[in-house]
C-alpha cells in the first residue's frame, strides 16, 4: 500500500513536470470553460423562458453543468482511448509492453495522477460554478467527493474497452465519436437524466454510464444524500469491478493477437 | 496546366486514403454501424430538448436539425479541404516544410491537396443526407434556391474558419509549436451545434467576426428556409466574403513574413 502510494507520488510529480511544460494547453482548455457554460447558459434560458415545470431550476441546472465539465476534465476519455488506441497501432506500447508493470496498470497509474494534477487545475470552474449559481440550495460536497472514485474508474475501464477494440479493428476513428456521443448521453452529461422519458431512465439505470458524470453532479446537488450516495459508491466500484474483468479479458486476447503479428 | 496538376494530385491522394479505408476495414465497418447510431442518438438528444419547450429562440426542431445538415456539410468541406492548417505547426516545426518548399509548386495549395481525410468526408456526407431527409420530413419550409446558397455560405464559412486556423498556425514560424491555441480555437466550434440567435447582440459580433459560426450553420438554415427574405441571403454571402477577405489578407501577410523568417534561417 506505502509502496503504490510513493509510487503514485511520484507520477504525480512527474506530471506535474509534464504539465508545466504543457501549461498553455491546460490554460486554453480552462478558457473552454466560459464558452461552454456560456452556450448552455442562453440554450437553457430560452427552453425555460418557453416552459414551465422542469425537473430543476435553471441555476441548478447550471451547477450541474459545471460540475459535468469539471467531473470531464479530470476523469479518462476520449483523448486517453485515442492515445492508447494509436500506441497500439504505431506499435508504441512495444516498450510498455517488457516492464514489469502490465499496459493497463501503467495506463491507470498515468490517468490517476493526470487527474489529481488535472483536479487542482480545474478546481477553480467547480469554485465558480458553486459560488455563482450554487447559492440557493445547500451543496453535497462530500457525497460528491465520494462519488468522484467511481467516476474515475468507471471511465477509466468503459474507455479502456474502446481503445482495446485497436487490437482487432487497427484504428478506433469510426467508433469513437458515436460511441463516445452515446456514454456522454447516458452519463446524463449532455442533458440530465431527469429531463429525459422514463424510459430511458429505466434504460439508463441498467447501465454503468451515469456514474462517470451524472451522478457526482447530482450529489454535489443534494440530491442523493449521503446514504444513498455510500451505497451508490459501493454499487459503482462494482461497476468498476465488472468492467475491469472485461477489459483484462480483452486485453489478454488483443495481446495474443497482437503479439501474434510478430510485434 | 498547374490547376491539372493540383487536380491529379487530388485525385490520386483520395486514393490513396480509400486505400486506407480498406487496410483499416473494421474500423470502417465499425463506421458503418455507429454512424446511424449517432445519428439517431443526436436526433434523440434534440428531441428530448424540445419535448419542454416547442420552440426554441424562434427554432422548431425541424430547424435545428436542419442546421446540424449544414454543420455536417461544413465538416465535409473541411475534411476534403482544409485538413492542413491544423497541422501547419508540426508541419513547420518538424522541418517538414522543407521538403514542401523544394517542389516547384504552391506550398499552400500542395498542402491542401495532399492532406484530405475521405473517411471523415463520407462520415459527415451521411449526417448531411440523412439530417436534410429528417428535417424536410419534421417540416422545415426549405426552398431549393436558398438551399444552394446556403452551401454556398457553408462553404465560405469553413474557408474563412479554416483560413484564421491557417493564420494561428502560422504564429509557429515564430513560437513553435501553437497546437494548444489550435484546440482553443476548436472548442469555441462546439457552439456551432447551436442556432447563434440564443445568444445576445455582444456574443453575436464575436461569431460573426472571429468565429464564422453564424456562415457555418446558423446562416445557410436560416437562408434556405423559405421565410427568410432573399436580401438576408445576400447579406450574409456578402459579409462573408468581406469578412474572408480581412482575415486572408491578415492570414497571407503573415504566412509570408513567417517564410521569410523560415529561410532566413537557411532552413
Amino acid at each position: 500500500m506505502k509502496r503504490t502510494v510513493r509510487k503514485l507520488a511520484a507520477r504525480i510529480r512527474l506530471e506535474k513536470e509534464f504539465l508545466r511544460a504543457y501549461a498553455l494547453g491546460a490554460l486554453f482548455n480552462l478558457l473552454t470553460f466560459p464558452v461552454y457554460m456560456t452556450t448552455y447558459y442562453f440554450l437553457w434560458s430560452h427552453v425555460y423562458a418557453a416552459s414551465g415545470g422542469l425537473p430543476m431550476e435553471l441555476d441548478q441546472l447550471l451547477v450541474y453543468y459545471g460540475t459535468i465539465f469539471f467531473v470531464g476534465s479530470i476523469v479518462p476519455g476520449r483523448g486517453f482511448a485515442g492515445s492508447m488506441a494509436r500506441s497500439i497501432v504505431r506499435g508504441r506500447i512495444n516498450s510498455d509492453l517488457v516492464r514489469p508493470m502490465g499496459l493497463q496498470e501503467q495506463a491507470l497509474h498515468v490517468t490517476l495522477s493526470r487527474a489529481v494534477v488535472k483536479g487542482v487545475i480545474f478546481l477553480p470552474t467547480l469554485l465558480f460554478t458553486v459560488i455563482v449559481f450554487g447559492g440557493r440550495g445547500p451543496l453535497d460536497l462530500v457525497s460528491f467527493a465520494l462519488l468522484l472514485l467511481p467516476a474515475f474508474f468507471v471511465s477509466f475501464f468503459v474507455y479502456s474497452l474502446l481503445w482495446e477494440t485497436a487490437f482487432w479493428t487497427g484504428r478506433i476513428r469510426g467508433c469513437m465519436g458515436a460511441f463516445s456521443f452515446i456514454i456522454r448521453l447516458f452519463s446524463g452529461a449532455l442533458i440530465p437524466l431527469s429531463f429525459f422519458p422514463e424510459w430511458f431512465k429505466s434504460v439508463s439505470g441498467l447501465l454503468p454510464f451515469e456514474f462517470m458524470a451524472g451522478l457526482p453532479a447530482r450529489a454535489l446537488l443534494g440530491g442523493i444524500g449521503f446514504q444513498q450516495a455510500l451505497i451508490l459508491f459501493v454499487v459503482g466500484m462494482a461497476w468498476a469491478g465488472a468492467l475491469y474483468t472485461l477489459t483484462r479479458f480483452m486485453l489478454s486476447r488483443g495481446l495474443r493477437r497482437y503479439s501474434g503479428h510478430g510485434a | 496546366m498547374r490547376a491539372g496538376y493540383y487536380l491529379r494530385l487530388l485525385w490520386d491522394m483520395a486514393r490513396v486514403r480509400l486505400a486506407e479505408m480498406r487496410e483499416y476495414s473494421a474500423d470502417f465497418a465499425v463506421l458503418l454501424i455507429t454512424v446511424p447510431s449517432y445519428l439517431l442518438v443526436n436526433l434523440f438528444f434534440w428531441q428530448v430538448i424540445f419535448s419542454h419547450a416547442r420552440v426554441i429562440a424562434g427554432w422548431t426542431l425541424g430547424e435545428v436539425i436542419l442546421l446540424q445538415a449544414f454543420m455536417n456539410l461544413g465538416f465535409l468541406f473541411w475534411n476534403l479541404l482544409y485538413i492542413f492548417p491544423e497541422e501547419l505547426d508540426e508541419i513547420i516545426v518538424s522541418g517538414e516544410l522543407n521538403t514542401v518548399l523544394s517542389k516547384p509548386v504552391n506550398p499552400v495549395i500542395y498542402l491542401l491537396v495532399t492532406n484530405i481525410d475521405v473517411l471523415g468526408a463520407l462520415k459527415n456526407l451521411s449526417g448531411v443526407v440523412a439530417y436534410f431527409l429528417v428535417a424536410g420530413w419534421l417540416g422545415a419550409d426549405i426552398s431549393l434556391p436558398g438551399l444552394l446558397a446556403g452551401v454556398l455560405m457553408v462553404f465560405l464559412g469553413v474557408t474563412i474558419a479554416s483560413t484564421i486556423v491557417f493564420l494561428i498556425q502560422s504564429l509557429s514560424f515564430w513560437f513553435g509549436r501553437t497546437n494548444a491555441l489550435n484546440l482553443f480555437y476548436n472548442a469555441y466550434f462546439t457552439v456551432s451545434e447551436y442556432p447563434v440567435t440564443i445568444f445576445p447582440a455582444s456574443v453575436k459580433f464575436v461569431l460573426v467576426m472571429f468565429l464564422p459560426v453564424v456562415f457555418f450553420t446558423t446562416g445557410p438554415a436560416l437562408s434556405s428556409l423559405k421565410e427568410f427574405p432573399p436580401e438576408g441571403v445576400l447579406g450574409l454571402i456578402a459579409l462573408s466574403l468581406l469578412v474572408w477577405t480581412v482575415w486572408l489578407l491578415s492570414a497571407w501577410l503573415l504566412w509570408k513574413a513567417g517564410l521569410k523568417r523560415y529561410e532566413a534561417y537557411g532552413s
